[in-house]
Formats: C-alpha cells, sequence, structure tokens
C-alpha cells in the first residue's frame, strides 16, 4: 500500500514564518493532496510544493512588510534624521567627532588589551599550567626537577626549563638568539604545536651535545626568509650541525619574552651537566589550584632535603605556585586596568559633552519640535526620531573610532614594551568591531537618553514654541558641565600623576653616564677562547683596537651591562665574620676588563678599577661598590686594602679589595644599589661580555668603529644588541613610557572636550538670555553685572565639577599606587597643577561669552525682539 | 481612494477570478483558475500578496473559515468581490472598450497584415 503522506515539512514551515495565519499553508496542502489522489508521483508533487512555497516566499514577505499599520516609526524616524542632519551638518560633525575620539580610544585600548592579556595564552592546556616557585627560593637542577616529579602527586608532568644561547652560524652573519632547553615533552604539556614539523621528541635529549632545535616564527623569517624546506634539515648552530625539527606559530607565547628558539634538556648531569631550571607542572585534569599547591610545594622541599636544604615551615609556606597565565601576563594586567579605566572616563565625558550640546541643539530647534508636535508626532514619535538622530551620529562616530583604531595599532606596535607577549600579535579585528558597536551603542543611549526624553515630554506643549532657555534645562545643563569637569580631572591628574612618576623614574642617576656611551654584546668562538688566557688576551686586544679609532676615549667589558637580563650571585663575608655560616648576605658579581669604569663613567671612589697588573698569577683582586663596601665593613671604614670572603661553606675565595667604586642600578632605574663586586677577567674569565665605548662622536659612528675594530681582531666573533647605552636604559621603561604618552593623550582629550562643553553651555546661556540682558541694560544695570552674571553661569559648574573630580581622583589614584614611582598617589602638587589647570582652560572657554555679554547693544536686541 | 485607480493586469486577473466564484473564491482556486484561462504557472504566494492588496484597496473583502482535514486543520481564507471592486472592474473595461474602439484585433499592422 503505497499510503497517503503529508507534504514536505520544510517548506511548509518557511511559509509559517511570513504568514502566520496558515491560510496560504492550509490551501497549498489541499493541493497537494488533490495531486495524490489525482494518483500523480509523489516526487512530482514534492517538486511541485516546493517550488510553490519558495516562489511564494518573496511575495508574502513584501505583502507583510507593507501590511504593517504605521507606516514604520523607526523608518520615518531615521529617514527624518538623516534629512536633519544633512540640513545641520556643523553641530552633527562636532558630535560625531566627539563620538569618534571618545569610542576611537576605546576600542584602541580594548583591541590591545584583549590581545595582550584577555584571550588565553595560545596552549590547549592554558589553564592546568602552574609555575613553581618563580621567585628561585633555592637552586634546582636536573636531578631536583626529577625529584619533584616523583613526589608531585597533584601534577601530571613536572616541566624544566632553563635559558641558553644559540649563535647561529653558517650564512653570513652570525646571531645570537637568546632561547630555552625545555623538556622533550614540554610543547605537548603546554599543548603547543608548531606551525612547521614536530616538537621535540623523548629520543632528542639523547642527541645531547647536538640536539635538534625549534625555532621561533620571527626567526624562521628573518634568517631563512619564510623557506618550508628548511625544516627536517641540518642548520649550523654555534659552528655545528643541528637538526632543525620545526617552527613554532607567530603567536607562540615562549616561557619568557625574549626566546627564539629551543632545544631539549640533556637526560642527566653526566651529559651536559647541571644548571638552574625553572618548573611548570601541568596539573591532572581534576586538581584545583588550591588543592595543589599544598602537594607542590611537599614536592619540591624534599627534592630539597634530598640536597640537605632543610626549609623552615615559614619558608615552605612562602613558596608561590602561579598559573601560568599570571606569571606571563600578570605584570601587564595593573597598567591595561589603568587604561581602560582611563578611557571608560574619556566615553562618559564625550557623552556628557554630547548629551549638553543635545540639550543646546534640542532647545534651538524647540520651535521645529514644537511644530512636528502640533502636526500630529505624538511623544513616541519624537523619542524615535531624537533618539534616531543619536544613533545615526554614534553609528558615523563608531566608523570614525574604528579607523582610529586601525591608526593606533601602527602608532602602538613601536612603542609597546619588549617583554610584552604577543605585543606584534594584536590586531583591531572583529571583536575589536563587536566592541565599538556596543560602545557606540552605549554611548547613543547614554547622550541621547536624557536629551530625547525632555524633547519628546516638551515637544507636543504648546508652550515650547516660547523663546528663551529654560531655567529648568540651564541647571541641567550647568549638571552635565559639572560632571564632565569631575571626570576630565580624574582623567588629568592620572596622567599628572604618570608624568611626574615618569619624570622621577628618568631624572633617577643611574649610577653611570649613559649619554655618550655605546655597548655591543660580544661572543667570541668557544673553540678558540675558552680560558682565562686567551679571553683576557682577546679583550685586550679588542679594547687596543677600538681605542685606536678616532672618537673613542674610553673602552671596557663587563659580562652583565647594567639594565640587561642576568646576572651571578655569591655570598660574601668580612675578615671579621669569616666565623659565620648562616644567613650570609649575598653581593651581585660581575666580571670587567680593564677600561670599563671609564667607558661607563662610573666614578672611582677610592683606590684603583681592576687593570692590566691583574693577571691570573697575581693576588686575587676586586672592586667593590659603596653599599658593598657598607655592608661588609661598615660605614665610614676605608675597605680598601682589606680582605673580602667570595662564596659560602667553608672554603670562600679570599679576594684582595683595590678599589671603591659608585652604585649603578642594575636592573632599571628604579632598582635601588644592590652591593656588587667586579672581578677582573683575567682572574675570573669570562667569555660573553658587553664591550662598552666612551666616545666624543655619535652614537652610530662610535657603534660601528667598535664593531669594526672587534671583527679587526677576530672576524669569527659574533655581535649582537648592539645600541647606545642610553637606548638600553630607555628599553627598561617602554612600560612607564607608553603609559604616560597615553594617559597624557586622554586627558588633553578631556581638556578639550571639556573645554568645549563649558563653552557651549556659556554660549547658550549668553545667546538665551540675550533679551533680559538687553532690558536691564536698557533699564540702567552697568555691563560689568552682566559680565558677573556670565562669570558665574560658566564658571560655577565647573568649580563644583572641579572638587567632585579631585575627591573622586584621590580614590582612583591610589588604585594606580602601584605604577607610580617617586610620587604619592595623593601628590599635593599635582592634584594643585590640576585644579588650576582647569580653572584656565574653563576661563579660556568663558571669555569670549564674557566679552559678549558685556557689549550687548540694548537697543539692537529689544529692536530683534519686535 | 478611488475606482478611477488602475487595476494592474495581475490583479484585474485575480479579480476577475474572484467575480467569478461569487463567495467561495479563495488563493488556490484563484491560482488554478488563472492557470488554466491564461497559462500562467502563478505561485500561491503571489496570488495572496494580490489578494491582501487588493482587500486592503476595498476591491475585495475577506472571510475566514475553519479548515478541512486535508488542510491540516489550517483555517481557510475566503474572498468575495466589493461594490468597490466590481466598480473598478467595470471601469477597466469601459476603458478597455474605449481604447480598443475602431480597432480590429486582426489588423493591427494595417491592411494585409500577416
Amino acid at each position: 500500500m503505497s499510503g497517503r503522506r503529508g507534504p514536505p515539512r520544510m517548506p511548509g514551515r518557511l511559509l509559517d514564518l511570513l504568514d502566520p495565519s496558515g491560510s496560504v499553508r492550509g490551501d497549498l496542502d489541499e493541493e497537494y493532496s488533490r495531486y495524490q489522489t489525482e494518483d500523480r508521483r509523489r516526487l512530482g508533487a514534492d517538486l511541485w510544493y516546493w517550488g510553490q512555497a519558495l516562489r511564494s516566499l518573496p511575495h508574502l514577505a513584501a505583502s507583510r512588510a507593507s501590511l504593517r499599520s504605521r507606516p514604520g516609526i523607526l523608518t520615518t524616524a531615521f529617514g527624518q534624521a538623516s534629512a536633519v542632519l544633512r540640513r545641520r551638518p556643523g553641530p552633527a560633525v562636532l558630535v560625531i567627532v566627539t563620538f569618534g575620539l571618545a569610542v576611537g580610544v576605546n576600542t584602541s585600548v580594548f583591541s590591545l588589551v584583549h590581545g595582550v592579556v584577555l584571550q588565553d595564552l595560545p596552549y590547549a592546556n592554558a589553564d592546568r599550567l602552574v609555575r613553581l616557585h618563580p621567585d628561585a627560593l633555592f637552586y634546582i637542577g636536573i636531578e631536583g626537577a626529577g625529584r619533584v616529579a616523583e613526589a608531585a602527586e597533584s601534577a601530571d608532568r613536572i616541566l624544566p626549563w632553563g635559558r641558553t644561547l644559540f649563535t647561529l652560524t653558517g650564512t653570513t652573519v652570525a646571531a645570537e638568539l637568546r632561547g630555552g632547553l625545555v623538556a622533550h615533552d614540554h610543547f605537548q604539556a603546554l599543548g603547543s604545536t608548531p606551525l612547521l614539523g614536530r616538537a621535540f621528541r623523548l629520543e632528542d635529549a639523547q642527541a645531547w651535545p647536538t640536539p635538534p632545535v625549534i625555532l621561533s616564527h620571527a626567526v624562521w623569517v628573518r634568517r631563512f626568509g619564510e623557506d618550508p624546506s628548511v625544516v627536517g634539515t641540518t642548520i649550523e648552530v654555534g659552528g655545528q650541525s643541528r637538526l632543525l625539527v620545526g617552527v613554532m606559530g607567530p603567536d607562540h607565547v615562549p616561557m619568557e619574552p625574549d626566546w627564539e628558539a629551543w632545544a631539549p634538556l640533556p637526560p642527566d648531569i653526566a651529559t651536559a651537566g647541571d644548571r638552574a631550571l625553572a618548573l611548570n607542572a601541568l596539573l591532572r585534569p581534576e586538581v584545583t589550584l588550591d588543592a595543589a599547591i599544598p602537594d607542590l610545594r611537599g614536592a619540591l622541599a624534599s627534592a630539597w632535603a634530598a640536597d640537605g636544604v632543610d626549609l623552615s615551615p615559614q619558608e615552605l609556606g612562602e613558596i608561590r605556585v602561579v598559573p601560568l597565565s599570571e606569571q606571563l601576563l600578570g605584570h601587564v594586567r595593573a597598567p591595561m586596568a589603568v587604561l581602560l579605566a582611563a578611557v571608560a572616563f574619556v566615553l562618559l565625558l564625550a557623552c556628557t559633552n554630547v548629551a549638553n550640546l543635545l540639550l543646546v541643539q534640542g532647545s534651538r530647534r524647540r520651535t521645529e519640535w514644537a511644530v512636528r508636535g502640533s502636526l500630529g508626532a505624538d511623544r513616541p514619535r519624537i523619542l524615535a526620531q531624537a533618539m534616531a538622530e543619536v544613533a545615526l551620529l554614534a553609528a558615523c562616530g563608531g566608523v570614525v573610532a574604528l579607523l582610529l583604531a586601525w591608526g593606533f595599532r601602527g602608532w602602538a606596535s613601536t612603542r609597546l614594551p619588549a617583554d610584552l607577549p604577543r605585543a606584534d600579535q594584536w590586531t583591531v579585528g572583529g571583536a575589536a568591531i563587536l566592541y565599538t558597536m556596543a560602545a557606540s551603542l552605549v554611548a547613543a543611549l547614554l547622550a541621547g537618553g536624557l536629551p530625547a526624553w525632555i524633547l519628546a515630554r516638551e515637544g507636543g506643549r504648546a508652550t515650547a514654541l516660547r523663546r528663551g532657555g529654560r531655567r529648568g534645562q540651564r541647571r541641567l545643563s550647568s549638571t552635565l558641565v559639572a560632571i564632565q569637569t569631575a571626570f576630565a580631572v580624574v582623567l588629568v591628574i592620572s596622567a599628572g600623576l604618570m608624568v611626574r612618576s615618569f619624570a622621577a623614574v628618568t631624572a633617577q642617576d643611574p649610577g653611570f653616564q649613559a649619554e655618550g656611551a655605546v655597548a655591543v654584546r660580544v661572543a667570541p668562538p668557544r673553540e678558540r677562547y675558552d680560558d682565562a688566557q686567551s679571553l683576557t688576551a682577546f679583550y685586550r686586544a679588542a679594547r687596543e683596537a677600538a681605542s685606536a679609532s678616532p672618537g673613542i676615549e674610553a673602552v671596557g667589558g663587563i659580562l652583565f651591562l647594567p639594565m640587561t637580563p642576568g646576572g651571578a650571585w655569591a655570598s660574601f663575608r668580612s675578615e671579621d665574620q669569616l666565623g659565620r655560616t648562616d644567613d650570609l648576605p649575598s653581593t651581585s658579581w660581575r666580571t670587567v676588563t680593564p677600561g670599563y669604569f671609564q667607558s661607563m663613567g662610573i666614578p672611582v671612589l677610592s683606590g684603583r678599577a681592576p687593570d692590566d697588573r691583574d693577571g691570573a698569577e697575581t693576588q686575587a683582586i676586586a672592586a667593590i661598590n659603596q653599599t658593598l663596601a657598607r655592608r661588609a665593613f661598615g660605614a665610614g671604614t676605608d675597605p680598601v686594602g682589606r680582605t673580602l670572603y667570595l662564596g659560602g661553606g667553608d672554603d670562600p675565595e679570599a679576594v684582595l679589595v683595590v678599589g671603591v667604586v659608585g652604585d649603578v642600578r642594575q636592573t632599571d632605574p628604579r632598582a635601588v644599589g644592590h652591593p656588587e663586586v667586579y672581578r677582573p677577567i683575567s682572574q675570573d674569565p669570562a667569555r660573553r661580555m658587553y664591550l662598552v665605548a666612551r666616545s666624543t662622536g655619535d652614537d652610530t659612528s662610535a657603534l660601528a668603529a667598535l664593531q669594526a675594530a672587534i671583527l679587526s681582531v677576530d672576524d669569527g666573533v659574533v655581535l649582537s644588541r648592539a645600541a647606545p647605552v642610553r637606548q638600553v636604559v630607555a628599553g627598561t621603561y617602554r612600560d612607564a613610557r607608553l603609559l604616560t604618552e597615553l594617559l597624557g593623550l586622554f586627558s588633553v582629550l578631556a581638556l578639550i572636550l571639556g573645554a568645549v562643553g563649558i563653552y557651549g553651555v556659556t554660549a547658550h546661556a549668553v545667546a538665551a538670555r540675550r533679551r533680559e540682558m538687553g532690558i536691564r541694560l536698557a533699564l540702567g544695570a552697568g555691563p560689568d553685572r552682566l559680565v558677573r552674571r556670565t562669570l558665574w553661569t560658566g564658571l560655577s559648574p565647573v568649580a563644583v565639577g572641579t572638587g567632585a573630580g579631585l575627591a573622586l581622583a584621590s580614590l582612583t589614584s591610589r588604585a594606580m599606587e602601584s605604577l607610580l614611582y617617586g610620587v604619592e598617589a595623593l601628590d599635593p602638587l599635582t592634584f594643585a597643577l590640576v585644579a588650576v589647570l582647569l580653572a584656565g582652560v574653563s576661563l579660556l572657554a568663558v571669555g569670549g561669552q564674557v566679552v559678549r555679554a558685556g557689549r550687548t547693544d540694548p537697543a539692537g536686541v529689544l529692536k530683534a525682539e519686535g | 481612494m478611488g475606482i478611477e485607480q488602475l487595476l494592474g493586469a495581475f490583479e484585474e486577473h485575480v479579480l476577475l477570478s474572484v467575480a467569478r466564484h461569487g463567495d467561495e473564491g479563495y488563493g488556490m482556486l484563484v491560482r488554478r483558475d488563472i492557470a488554466a484561462r491564461t497559462g500562467r504557472d502563478v505561485s500561491i504566494g503571489a496570488v495572496y500578496a494580490t489578494l491582501t492588496r487588493l482587500e486592503k484597496k476595498g476591491f475585495v473583502a475577506s472571510r475566514v473559515e475553519p479548515g478541512s482535514p486535508e488542510r491540516g486543520g489550517r483555517i481557510q481564507r475566503f474572498f468575495q468581490l466589493s461594490p468597490v471592486g466590481a466598480a473598478a472592474l467595470r471601469t477597466s473595461l469601459r476603458q478597455h472598450r474605449r481604447m480598443w474602439d475602431g480597432l480590429d484585433p486582426d489588423t493591427l499592422l494595417g491592411e494585409g497584415g500577416p
């Protein structure tokens, strides 16, 4: 039995959408069943049904659209709105620019924050990864890491990693890359796959001392011109052939921001010696961070216990376990939050400004609205049109905002701090467009809601035809100006604090003279330079060659240049502290060549600096800085000639102090002085060092001369990071600089918007009261009285707003305390200056109107009144 | 809106078909009628959209009745010519006649045409 079957459902449902009454579908279904009784083939009936339904859809849709009872309130509103805006483009442009700037800075900052902080780390296992003891309380080596892995029950894997350097050779110019030694399962545990090739495998570690490498996307682009065929072949690293097994994608976030290459860790100490390692852990899926912390602390403690280090309960409690995302991104959260807050203030300010402009506009167009009202436009219709006008303006502003954000992307890309992860990855994309739409909508509602409501309320009233401003509305305008002023004060104060802080950072004497000094990192090849003698000889020859170059006054080398990462530490004791073995203080330790202190402009305060007299066979000596002199030997004593013991244990190294040099801020200008010991290269050899040259000429030629001189001694040496020292210093506060620049920009914007607002409300008040003023003048009032009243109208909301703003700023500036250096969050000078600045700007904004009020011509005004 | 308003050709066909069925005309019947008489296979949606427009102009009136089982119980809408619609059809016919007056359909291209 063939059995009757219903018509196809899908087209029927489509019809239901456009014809809810069902009469059309009913007709079709009836006809369909007729077709079946006529014994037509089912396929034919189905096809006919589909064809009928699909062909009907456009007709039904058009019919439905034309059927709406009212001729689309929104359609009309938008139509009229765009006509109004075309007719009066001046105010419209002002509003669009205001919206565009305010939403634009929001979109810009949002894109940055979204790209850098808000997006999850590009690891599949991001939420399960933690970093153990980032403060490096004690040393963990390869065996220690193994013991932690055995003891940790909450972690699937323990992932040790360390820093290393890769010297890419084999092409014309050798290059030195910072990179990581990672566990063979590092990338799998992160959940991060290489763009090309593969991640490391267990057997890769067995290839030590020449294990395979993985390169970053940037290096692959820079050195290999994006050639995919290079993956799987051997490349030359440090003069040896190494298999290149993979290239990471451009969005990979390494454990340290400047890593550009990876190799597997050696399998054991026997293979490549021990090294200090950092530890990540991949938690088991079901384990929470809180549950994992005690377990991981215990695992670390047991690993240290095996080395004879016993932790006190307090020390155990101080071991931090932090989510990896926090470790990699946490430091940028505070400045990002400040920026987001700042642009939110800009948006609020702009909305207040536009609201005020619209109020003024609305009252100028009061007659138009009254006419519309008397012609039958009811309240919803007036509300719709007023809102439609704002929405159109906000939409145009949104377009401006996106253009601005794309411009900002280019501007900021060169100014972002180098240690910002994914700094070159963020874009103004889909999320930013959505955000812009949302921000524009919010702006339209905030700015347009109140004026539109007032218009709608007044629109229909005959009284609205009356001329002149309404007192209530002027009061509203003044309130808006006060609010606006308060926002501006908050923004300008936060920018002011950042400027003061930034000035304090840059004014900080780092202890050396960066101006006139250039530096380059020098890596002599290990094959030829591996002992004190060869290294001392090489650096002496390089110094002599560079000193012979014209314009170069002094040349010297140091193991860790100030303001660059890296360092070595040792515990120290003076002669009379030799009995002590516990809690030894530690000092930073640097190797220098003769000439270093002159080249950096670091003063030698007493005695001498290491020089060519110091050799491997002569007395072990050191120069120490003031802080170390004070800590080891006490304030006020001259340590020259005394002995310092370096290193813990029973057999410390005794060195003769030959000189005291000035303190240097080693990590960044905000860091305070650390104890510091400087050993001569002949007694404490270092292979890779920075050579610093002080010159009388310009930096570029000094750098070129320095590098040429070094290569003239040995052209197999790898040079990198050549830069003027002041640039190295500036690199350490790029974050503060960017934040200061941005906040400065936003507060200038706030001041301009604020001034426009104050000007607008005063101008309107003066214009609205011309008649009153004319009468007063005609009745004998002096112009000074009008001037006073105008000043009062313009300045009283500013005074109220400034007071409120100062109070608000005292709360908000505390939130940015952690970003400030050398200035209090409630810095009275900044607060006072901002108040004065606001007063000045408002006087400028009011001034023109005051003059206008004073010149009111009573006869002219009264004549115009008729 | 007056009866002078011109009917479109399709509107006229729909209206004539409604007139033919008294108060029993409905969408599918009109569609079938037009297909049979003119050979035009129009969609049911086009017929309904036109009927709705004609109703809005006051040329037809409609009533709704509960549907039969073949319709899946969906309502059925019947259309009926209104006096205004009847006047519009008469006007249209009159205009046609006047326009055709003196013309021979067979000799539109002159004597001895094809």
